[in-house]
């Protein structure tokens, strides 16, 4: 079986800090008591600087540049249309021209899958791959809908994974439901804002998520009693105690950032392991789980031998 | 679940003091957003052990009318 290590992960959080009372005069802290999110970062950088931000604080990426062997890019915040930003990651850093480079067009359910393919990729090789993950949905929000204006902040990471290490991915299942795409979605073109169903987004997040993560464990020799951490994409409150509640789960176990950052989209599940690396790299047993815009979800089931 | 006990969860998720009846709805409940939908769609949820999440038509029910006939119709609520 494929084994994995992540190195390092390093990010940029969008620069302006703000809250949904600054945003909306007329609330009163009800709204960050129901989401969980107090503080959200905007950033007027486009999504690619962000990443660039984030990659240049990567400190074992100059002693490693000849082992990097893959780069994928996740976003749905083009700051180019071609050629993909993984390319231009590779020619910022200086990586090696014989590397395989793209990009993924995924938003919250994007790492779960990058993380996967690299598995993959990596093949117990003992070479390295770069993830980097970066959106800027804020450029994107209509002003006066409250329903996105208080999820999304900006931001990026950028993940070092190497190949044979300690983790396997020991089950792992995904879900694409395009019939739910207008649930979350966004034009090319520039006049158009992000359009979110809030409440058709949770109604299918709790009719598909407790489904697959039972799936993932039903796949493997474990049962949920044995998972020590979860890594939940950081959609909001109402979504992650709701998914707790579906699956009955200990609250201690499911890990969050949501008070410090928002919703950073593809780069919710990375800064949330960056912030609690030691239970990723200590915790036996881990789901990953990333959901979202698509609509789609990947879950892994990760444990450290 | 009945329609009374009902009325009151529905005050509980979107945190109102106002007496809910059957002609309330999001224009009549300034609480009644986004934000507070998904809370009594959660509420709804946890009440029906994850029964209502199957049910498309609560994702656009912004009154107390229309989910008390959805539920109904499902015999998620007790006559």
């Amino acid at each position: 079986m494929n084994s994995f290590e992540i190195l390092e992960i390093k990010s940029s959080i969008g620069e302006i800090q703000t809250s949904p009372e600054k945003l909306f005069d007329d609330d009163d802290g009800r709204i960050a008591l129901k989401t969980g999110i107090k503080t959200l970062h905007r950033s007027k950088k486009s999504a690619y600087d962000l990443a660039i931000e984030a990659v240049k604080k990567l400190d074992k990426l100059d002693e490693n540049k000849e082992k990097f062997k893959y780069i994928i890019y996740v976003t749905q915040s083009l700051s180019y249309f071609l050629p993909n930003h993984a390319s231009r990651i590779q020619s910022f850093l200086t990586l090696p021209k014989n590397t395989l480079s793209f990009d993924i067009n995924q938003g919250c359910s994007g790492f779960a899958q990058a993380l996967y393919i690299t598995n993959k990729l990596l093949n117990n090789n003992d070479s390295l791959a770069l993830i980097v993950c970066s959106d800027t949905y804020s450029h994107h929000l209509n002003k006066e809908d409250r329903s996105t204006q208080v999820l999304f902040s900006d931001g990026a990471t950028a993940t070092i994974v190497k190949g044979g290490g300690k983790m396997q991915i020991i089950s792992s299942k995904h879900l694409t439901d395009g019939s739910g795409a207008d649930f979350l979605s966004k034009s090319v073109s520039p006049e158009t804002k992000l359009n979110m169903d809030g409440a058709a987004v949770f109604q299918w997040t709790r009719r598909e998520l407790g489904k697959q993560i039972r799936e993932l464990m039903d796949e493997s020799d474990f049962n949920l009693m044995d998972v020590k951490k979860f890594f939940f994409h950081q959609a909001s409150k109402l979504v992650i105690t709701n998914i707790i509640k579906s699956l009955k789960i200990d609250e201690s176990k499911v890990l969050s950032t949501l008070n410090i950052t928002g919703n950073l989209v593809s780069s919710s599940i990375p800064f949330l392991i960056q912030e609690h690396l030691q239970d990723f790299k200590s915790s036996e047993l881990m789901v990953l789980s990333g959901f979202g815009v698509g609509l789609s979800s990947s879950s892994l089931l990760i444990k450290n031998v | 679940m009945n329609k009374k006990e009902l009325f009151a969860k529905i005050a509980d998720a979107l945190e109102v003091n106002d007496e809910i009846t059957l002609e309330s709805s999001n224009e009549t409940i300034l609480q009644w957003d986004s934000l507070g939908h998904i809370s009594v769609l959660s509420m709804l949820d946890d009440e029906t052990n994850g029964a209502s999440s199957e049910l498309v038509d609560l994702t656009q029910a912004t009154s107390v009318k229309i989910i008390v006939e959805v539920l109904t119709a499902n015999d998620l609520l007790e006559k």
